[in-house]
C-alpha cells in the first residue's frame, strides 16, 4: 500500500494554516500576563542558610498521623510537586489524608560551593525530619524522594533507618550503568574535577542544555511546533508557558556536592556497590529494611526504568512495592493520568503502613 | 496590560502577516508556499522584528524559539514538497512510489554527505543542528562573562602558527608563553569541536536511513501519512532514534567528554591568566575569594554544631531544672507536715498544760 494520502492542494493548506496559527499565536502569548505557578496553601516552619522547609495547609478533616516529607532534587525547582490547579502531586497527597512537607532548597550561590553530600543529607535532610519529628512528637517519618532527591533519601535512610517509618521513591536512579542511561554515557568521560575546580558551581543553564541534549530535536524543535496546534486555546497556551518556566528555572549546583554525586553516583556507580561515602560512613543499601514503595516512569528518558527497578536487589526489607506509571519523567507529576493514579496509591500504600 | 496603541500595533502587524499568507497562497498552485524558502524565513523574521516588543518577555523568548523552529519546518517541508508531489502523481495502488520513495531520499543522503552543499544550506542545518545549538548554549554557560577572551584568541587563530613557534624573550617571556599555551588549548578545543560536529552531521544521512525504513514499515502496517505533520513527526523520530543510537556508543561518550575537558581547560588557563594579572596588581583573586568561602563554611558548620549542642545542654538543664524543683517541692511538702505536726504537737501540750492547771486550781 502507499501510505501517502496527501496532495498538493493539502500541503499548500497545511502550510497556510501553520502561518495563520502563528500569527493568532503572537495575540494569544501577548495576553497572557503573568504565570504564577504552585498552587498549595504553604507555611515556612524551618529554614537554614537557602533551604526552607514548607508545610501544607490540610485539605481533609482527618489526616494521617505521621507526615511525609518530600525530598525534591537539587535540580530544578520543586513547585513541579505543585504547578498548578489540579496539577499538583502535593494537592493529590493532601487529598489523599496526608500531612505533607516539603523541602525547597533554594537557589546555591558562591557562598555554597564548599558544601558536600554530607552537608545536605546528614545536615539539611536530618534536621528537617528532626524538626518535624519534634513538632509532632514523633520519632519517625515517612519520606517520600523524587529524582535525585530519591537517591538522597535512600542514603539518608541507609545512615539513620531509626528515623524512617515508610520510603517512598519517585522516578528515582540507583543503578547509574544501567545500557541505556544516555546521561550516563554523557558524563563517563567528563573531568569532573576539572570541571568543578574551574566553575566553582555547576552552571543551572550548563545543567539545562545537557538535560535538553538527551532527545534534542524533540524538546528543541518538535515541542514547539507542537505549540503552534494549542496557540488558539489560552488556557493551553497558559499550561505551556508554566511548564517551560519551570523547565529554564535551573538553579546552580553547589560545586562540592555536584562533584562527588557525579564522580560516586555516575561515574563510579557506587550506590549499588555499596560505596557511596557520606562524611567517612559507607552508604550500605542492604541495611534497609522499612517498607518501600518505587514508582518508576516508563518512557524516563533521564531515569531509565531499569535504573530505579535495581533497587528490589539492593535492599533487605521484605516489604518492598514496585509500580510503573505509564508516562515519562515529568508526566509522572503533572499530566491528568498521574493525578489520578499517584497520590491515592501513595495514601493507601501509607495508610495500609500507618502503625500510629 | 497591552496599551490600546500596543494593540493597535499587533493588529496591523497581524494583518501584514495575513497578507503575506495569502499572498503564498496566491502562487501556491505550483509551488508549496508560494515563494522561495528564504523569502518565507526574511518574512517571518521582520514580522517578528516588529512585533515583538509588544510581547511580555516569557513569551518573547518562546515565541522566537517558536519561530525559529518554524524555519526549519519549513525547510522540512520544501524538502519534502517535491517527494510528495511526485509521489501523488502516481496511481495510489501502484508500488512504485516505493520507487520514488528511495530515489528520493538518497538524493537527500547525497546532498547531506556533501556537508549540506548548495543554496539552502541553512535550512538542513537549522533543522539537523539542534545538538550543535545546544552545545553552544552550554559554551555560553560556561563562558559568559569572558566573551572577549575567547574572541581576542578566535582572532589570534588567524596567526596561530607564527605567534606559537616565537620563543618567550625579554620581560614579557611569561605572557608570551601564557598566551601560547592558551592558543595551543583554544586549537585543541577546536579540533574536538570539529570533530563534534561531523559527527552531529552524520546524524542527518542516518536519520534518513531511519525515515525512509518508517515510511515502508508504515505502508506495511496500513498506516497512512495524510499530513506533511506526520512526515514531520517521522522525520522528528527517526532523528532521535539515530542520535540515542550514536550516545549510547563509547565513542561519542569519549568524544563528548573530551569537547566538555577541552573546552574546561581553555576557561582554566583563562582564569590562571587573570589570576596572576590580579596578583601582579594587589587585586584580591578567585583564590583568595575561595579560601574566604571555605572559611565561612567552616565557621557556619561550627555554629551550627554548636547550635546542637547548646540546644542539647539547655535540654539537660531544663531537666535537671525540672528535677530538681521537684525534689524541693517534696522536700517542702515533708517540711509542712513536719511544721503541722508540730504545730498539732504544740497544741496537745498546750491543752493538756491548760488541763493540768486547771484541775490544780480546783
Amino acid at each position: 500500500m502507499n501510505p501517502f494520502n496527501i496532495n498538493p492542494d493539502q500541503i499548500s493548506s497545511e502550510i497556510n494554516n501553520f502561518n495563520s496559527k502563528i500569527t493568532q499565536g503572537l495575540n494569544t502569548l501577548s495576553n497572557l500576563g503573568d504565570i504564577e505557578v504552585g498552587v498549595s496553601e504553604k507555611e515556612c516552619v524551618y529554614e537554614e542558610d537557602k533551604l526552607r522547609l514548607y508545610h501544607y495547609k490540610a485539605r481533609t478533616g482527618k489526616q494521617n498521623p505521621v507526615p511525609v516529607l518530600i525530598v525534591y532534587a537539587l535540580v530544578n525547582r520543586p513547585y513541579m510537586a505543585d504547578l498548578q490547579e489540579g496539577r499538583s502531586l502535593i494537592q493529590g497527597l493532601l487529598d489523599a489524608g496526608l500531612d505533607v512537607y516539603l523541602i525547597d532548597w533554594g537557589y546555591p550561590d558562591d557562598a555554597d560551593k564548599h558544601l558536600m553530600l554530607k552537608d545536605y543529607i546528614n545536615g539539611y535532610i536530618d534536621r528537617c525530619v528532626n524538626t518535624i519529628c519534634e513538632k509532632h512528637k514523633l520519632n519517625k517519618i515517612n519520606l517520600l524522594g523524587i529524582c535525585q532527591g530519591g537517591s538522597f533519601s535512600l542514603c539518608y535512610t541507609a545512615l539513620h533507618q531509626e528515623k524512617v517509618s515508610n520510603l517512598i521513591c519517585t522516578v528515582t536512579p540507583v543503578d547509574f550503568h544501567t545500557k541505556n542511561d544516555l546521561l550516563s554515557n554523557l558524563v563517563r568521560h567528563i573531568d569532573i574535577d576539572l570541571c568543578i575546580d574551574t566553575l566553582g558551581n555547576m552552571p543551572g543553564e550548563f545543567l539545562n542544555s545537557a538535560f535538553l541534549s538527551l532527545k534534542p530535536y524533540r524538546l528543541m524543535g518538535q515541542k514547539y511546533i507542537d505549540l503552534v496546534d494549542i496557540l488558539d486555546d489560552e488556557e493551553k497556551a497558559r499550561n505551556f508557558m508554566r511548564m517551560e518556566k519551570w523547565i529554564f528555572d535551573s538553579p546552580d549546583q553547589a560545586g562540592e556536592a555536584y562533584r562527588q554525586f557525579i564522580k560516586q553516583f555516575y561515574q563510579e556507580n557506587a550506590l549499588v556497590k555499596g560505596k557511596v561515602d557520606i562524611d567517612g560512613s559507607l552508604v550500605d543499601l542492604q541495611e534497609i529494611n522499612i517498607p518501600i514503595l518505587n514508582i518508576y516512569a516508563r518512557d524516563d528518558h533521564l531515569v531509565p526504568p531499569d535504573s530505579s527497578k535495581a533497587l528490589a536487589g539492593c535492599i533487605s526489607s521484605e516489604d518492598y512495592t514496585e509500580m510503573e506509571f505509564p508516562g515519562g519523567h515529568i508526566g509522572i507529576y503533572v499530566s491528568a493520568r498521574a493525578q489520578a493514579l499517584l497520590p491515592p496509591t501513595i495514601g493507601k500504600w501509607i495508610s495500609e503502613r500507618s502503625s500510629v | 496590560m497591552n496599551t490600546p496603541w500596543d494593540t493597535d500595533w499587533l493588529e496591523a502587524q497581524k494583518k501584514y502577516m495575513e497578507a503575506l499568507t495569502s499572498f503564498g497562497s496566491v502562487d501556491s498552485s505550483n509551488k508549496t508556499t508560494g515563494m522561495p524558502d528564504s523569502e518565507w524565513q526574511k518574512a517571518l523574521d521582520y514580522w517578528w522584528q516588529t512585533s515583538s516588543s509588544a510581547m511580555p518577555e516569557d513569551a518573547q523568548a518562546i515565541f522566537s524559539n517558536l519561530l525559529q523552529h518554524s524555519k526549519s519546518w519549513y525547510s522540512i517541508t520544501e524538502q519534502f514538497d517535491d517527494l510528495l508531489q511526485a509521489i501523488s502523481s502516481r496511481d495510489n495502488t501502484s508500488s512504485d512510489w516505493r520507487a520514488t520513495l528511495e530515489e528520493h531520499i538518497k538524493k537527500m543522503k547525497m546532498h547531506v554527505e556533501s556537508g549540506f552543499a548548495g543554496a539552502d544550506k541553512g535550512f538542513w542545518q537549522n533543522a539537523s543542528h539542534s545538538p550543535v545549538d545546544n552545545w553552544q548554549k552550554m559554551f555560553n554557560s560556561i563562558f559568559s562573562n569572558q566573551d572577549t577572551t575567547s574572541a581576542q584568541y578566535a582572532e589570534l587563530q588567524a596567526n596561530i602558527e607564527k605567534f606559537s613557534s616565537l620563543s618567550g624573550l625579554g620581560p614579557n617571556k611569561q605572557i608570551q608563553e601564557q598566551m601560547q599555551q592558551g592558543l595551543h588549548l583554544w586549537q585543541d578545543y577546536q579540533k574536538h569541536y570539529q570533530a563534534y560536529r561531523e559527527t552531529i552531521d552524520n546524524i542527518a544521512s542516518n536519520s534518513l536511513d531511519k525515515l525512509q525504513e518508517k515510511i515502508i514499515a508504515s505502508a506495511k502496517q496500513e498506516k497512512s501519512i495524510s499530513s506533511l505533520r506526520d512526515l514531520y513527526d517521522l522525520w522528528v523520530d527517526s532523528h532521535e532514534e539515530a542520535y540515542s543510537d550514536l550516545v549510547l556508543t563509547e565513542d561519542y561518550s569519549r568524544l563528548y567528554g573530551q569537547l566538555i575537558n577541552s573546552l574546561l581547560a581553555f576557561k582554566a588557563h583563562n582564569q590562571q591568566f587573570l589570576s596572576d594579572a590580579s596578583k601582579a596588581l594587589n587585586i584580591p583573586t578567585a583564590d583568595t575569594q575561595d579560601t574566604l568561602q571555605q572559611e565561612l563554611v567552616d565557621i557556619k558548620q561550627q555554629q551550627k554544631q554548636d547550635k546542637e549542642r547548646i540546644k542539647i545542654l539547655e535540654e539537660k538543664i531544663n531537666q535537671l531544672d525540672n528535677k530538681s524543683s521537684s525534689k524541693i517541692d517534696s522536700l517542702s511538702v515533708n517540711k509542712k507536715k513536719v511544721s503541722k505536726k508540730k504545730v498539732q504537737k504544740k497544741k496537745r501540750v498546750a491543752r493538756k498544760t491548760t488541763s493540768r492547771s486547771e484541775n490544780i486550781k480546783k
